[in-house]
């Protein structure tokens, strides 16, 4: 499976489709960005929400700045590239797409082809 | 280490609310992750609360059921950010009561067996146990639906991690 880098991000990202499920069944469409700085995965709180996606733990972590914080997981599954990731961890956050970080990433063979502009999801 | 507060907020947590900015402040931290305890567990806590205010969890001290007092690290005594939620996250009361149980068990001792793992916590008790957190969240996840637990790590080093997009601003 191969998908062109979206260009609204500046430089172009790699992106995928993800489909995130709901507890009760309710799923939503969303592109998400691939993070492998992060952990954990990331979702527009508004999806956390509508999903009513339940809490899981708390984690610490530092902020940009070097502040300790802390922060509240939730978790659902996602649907990337075809296959099924089951109770993933995700973080709210304040932006219109998804992250996914490595815990989903390292589950799958990616080839980002930076001067093509291109990303690739390989069988294992 | 910083103890700020009021005691000028009514309305907790749906209620009415007095305008003021530190009222707003409390307000906007107890949507963020927030322990919630009372007087009588900051007295019978202190020093626990205390470290872990330092280490930078934000603790809200209520009174008859009124958040009094924000105890929180000097550092993060700063006004909130922007990416701070406006409205409760469903299930958060339960998972709350999941943390306090889990805090509760933590204190009493029960928990010792398992320390540098992650526990979960469901209705108050001990349901499965996995140095993996997300491993641990994955299998308790499916075992239980929609339900609502709590992981919690045992030990004075909890891992910290890397949060996607650095959020937590």
């Amino acid at each position: 499976m191969r998908r062109s880098y979206d260009r609204g991000f500046h430089p172009p990202a790699p992106v995928l489709e993800a489909t995130v499920h709901g507890p009760d069944g309710r799923s939503r469409k969303i592109r998400a960005k691939l993070d492998t700085a992060a952990d954990v995965s990331g979702l527009p709180r508004e999806l956390v929400d509508e999903l009513a996606l339940p809490p899981a733990r708390r984690v610490r972590t530092t902020t940009f700045r070097g502040e300790p914080a802390q922060a509240r997981l939730h978790r659902g599954d996602v649907v990337v590239a075809g296959r099924r990731f089951v109770q993933v961890e995700w973080l709210p956050i304040a932006r219109p797409y998804a992250l996914l970080g490595r815990d989903v990433l390292n589950d799958l063979v990616v080839r980002l082809d930076g001067p093509a502009l291109t990303t690739e999801v390989l069988r294992r | 280490m910083l103890v700020t507060g009021d005691g000028a907020w009514s309305g907790w947590p749906h209620g009415r609310a007095h305008s003021s900015p530190s009222t707003r402040h409390c307000r906007m931290m107890s949507n963020m992750v927030a322990r919630i305890v009372t007087i009588r567990d900051l007295k019978a806590r202190v020093g626990n609360l205390v470290a872990r205010a330092a280490a930078g969890e934000r603790i809200i001290v209520t009174r008859y059921g009124t958040p009094r007092a924000l105890l929180t690290s000097c550092e993060a005594g700063q006004p909130v950010s922007s990416s701070v939620r406006a409205k409760p996250v469903r299930g958060a009361r339960d998972f709350d009561r999941e943390e306090r149980a889990f805090e509760r068990l933590l204190r009493q001792g029960w928990l010792d067996t398992h320390r540098g793992r992650y526990v979960a916590v469901h209705r108050g008790a001990v349901v499965d146990v996995d140095a993996d957190a997300p491993a641990l969240v994955r299998r308790v996840g499916q075992k239980l639906g929609r339900r609502v637990f709590f992981v919690g790590f045992v030990g004075l080093e909890e891992p910290q991690v890397d949060l996607p997009g650095q959020e937590m601003r």
